[in-house]
């Protein structure tokens, strides 16, 4: 998957082909749907939230300029109505100890691992929205810091900066770390 | 001397990344007399240390069947929005005058449609003959013939009164039909092709958004849907259509 592969199926898309939108789609729909599982934990919320999306992207093509990657301006979308969903269903968020609960297992993770990555995430919910963005997006997506400030629209600058604050709140809240402070 | 709101600007970078060596010296010689800025520094590189080391795309317990359906959601949303849109865009340029015109014009072409259907008459007028390239016809007998498939077995079922039926296979076997007839509307297809594409596509969501453990009243309404829109009927004449035989009915309910 190349960046101006998504060139070609962008500018057929903007050319009325919903054949080239919907291997955009299939291109990048799996990530989107873990981007905003990462933000609101409820699968079904962040299926909707992917088709709000979508949905959003295909209504906005037309004045899609390109100024920035198709990836960017897709998760931009996804990272606001991700933050917006949670807003709105914070009493949705499911308790950790609520057997359902969805984790963010990672391949082959110890369960001990597991605990402490739900404790990660449920902290993350209580930082504010753009701390949660910036954490998210570097840390848990793995995008850098320069893509982050590209998706957020911000400088670099501010996202280290929030960065750094954000990672600094969460050891506030998560008590299991406080005995690892010398 | 660094200042010391210029410090906290750059220890992300200093606990992140290769710095300049001349910086680090400077941010170094700051945090040995600086508390504050050195409790940070440990408790940011501790949480990061707790973090997940791999990055790993937080959507497991999604199967393809799930993927496949998420994108056929994704789609008839967008086709949903777009004919919204349409509509939306007939309000806005309709005018009196317009709507006139419209009104005649439609007129015209429905007297025009139906003079075209000779009654009795079972052989295809050039205008009825199917335009797609073979392959597509192909295709559509195919996607035809298991749709039939799919809406007979269902039509068959006979659930106990009081037990649930397992739909599992069924949903599966929708959810591909749908992706399937989603891909065909996708192409250039006769009208008669693509309505009855769109009235499958209905009743397959239908079936793909059942209960896995389906009550007998989820199954009656499925039954009803089937045989109210004449479904089978249309898929037989459907499917000898692109087999390429003659057809014993007029094309009936299509």
């Amino acid at each position: 998957m190349t960046d101006a592969d998504d060139q070609h199926l962008l500018n057929e898309a903007k050319q009325g082909n919903r054949h080239a939108f919907g291997r955009l789609v299939d291109r990048h729909m799996k990530r989107t749907y873990g981007v905003a599982l990462r933000f609101v934990n409820d699968r079904h919320l962040a299926e909707e939230i992917v088709q709000e999306a979508f949905v959003k992207a295909y209504q906005a093509i037309g004045s899609f300029r390109g100024e920035a990657e198709f990836t960017t301006w897709l998760y931009r979308i996804v990272v606001n109505l991700s933050l917006n969903a949670v807003k709105a269903n914070k009493h949705r968020n499911v308790p950790l100890d609520n057997p359902g609960a969805l984790s963010l297992t990672l391949v082959n993770q110890p369960a001990e691992d597991s605990v402490r990555t739900d404790l990660i995430r449920k902290a993350l919910t209580d930082l504010p929205a753009l701390q949660q963005k910036v954490v998210v997006l570097r840390h848990l997506e793995g995008h850098s810091t320069r893509e982050v400030s590209k998706i957020l629209r911000c400088s670099e600058g501010t996202v280290k900066t929030h960065l750094f604050r954000g990672l600094k709140k969460l050891r506030l809240k998560l008590g299991f770390l406080r005995e690892e402070i010398a | 001397m660094m200042r010391h709101r210029d410090v906290r600007n750059l220890l992300y970078d200093y606990v992140q990344t290769e710095m300049d060596p001349i910086l680090k010296v400077e941010i170094e010689r700051h945090l040995a007399g600086c508390e504050a800025c050195s409790r940070d520094l440990r408790s940011v590189r501790t949480v990061l240390s707790a973090m997940p080391q791999e990055v790993e795309t937080a959507n497991m317990a999604m199967d393809q069947t799930d993927w496949d359906s998420l994108h056929a959601s994704i789609m008839r949303k967008i086709q949903d929005a777009q004919a919204g849109s349409n509509r939306y865009l007939w309000r806005e340029i309709a005018a009196p005058r317009y709507a006139i015109a419209a009104a005649v014009a439609i007129a015209v072409l429905g007297l025009l449609w139906f003079l075209r259907t000779p009654v009795g008459d079972h052989t295809p007028t050039p205008r009825e003959t199917v335009q797609t390239p073979v392959q597509e016809q192909i295709e559509l007998g195919r996607y035809f013939r298991k749709s039939r498939a799919l809406l007979t077995g269902l039509s068959n079922l006979e659930p106990p009164s009081d037990s649930p039926i397992d739909l599992s296979v069924e949903r599966k076997i929708s959810r591909q039909l749908m992706i399937e007839g989603r891909s065909l509307r996708g192409q250039k297809l006769d009208p008669r092709s693509d309505r009855l594409i769109g009235d499958l596509d209905r009743i397959m969501g239908r079936v793909a958004s059942a209960p896995e453990a389906a009550q007998p009243p989820d199954i009656q309404i499925i039954r009803s849907d089937i045989r109210g829109q004449n479904l089978l009927v249309k898929l037989r004449v459907a499917e000898t259509s692109y087999a390429g035989v003659p057809h014993p009915h007029r094309g009936e309910g299509l």
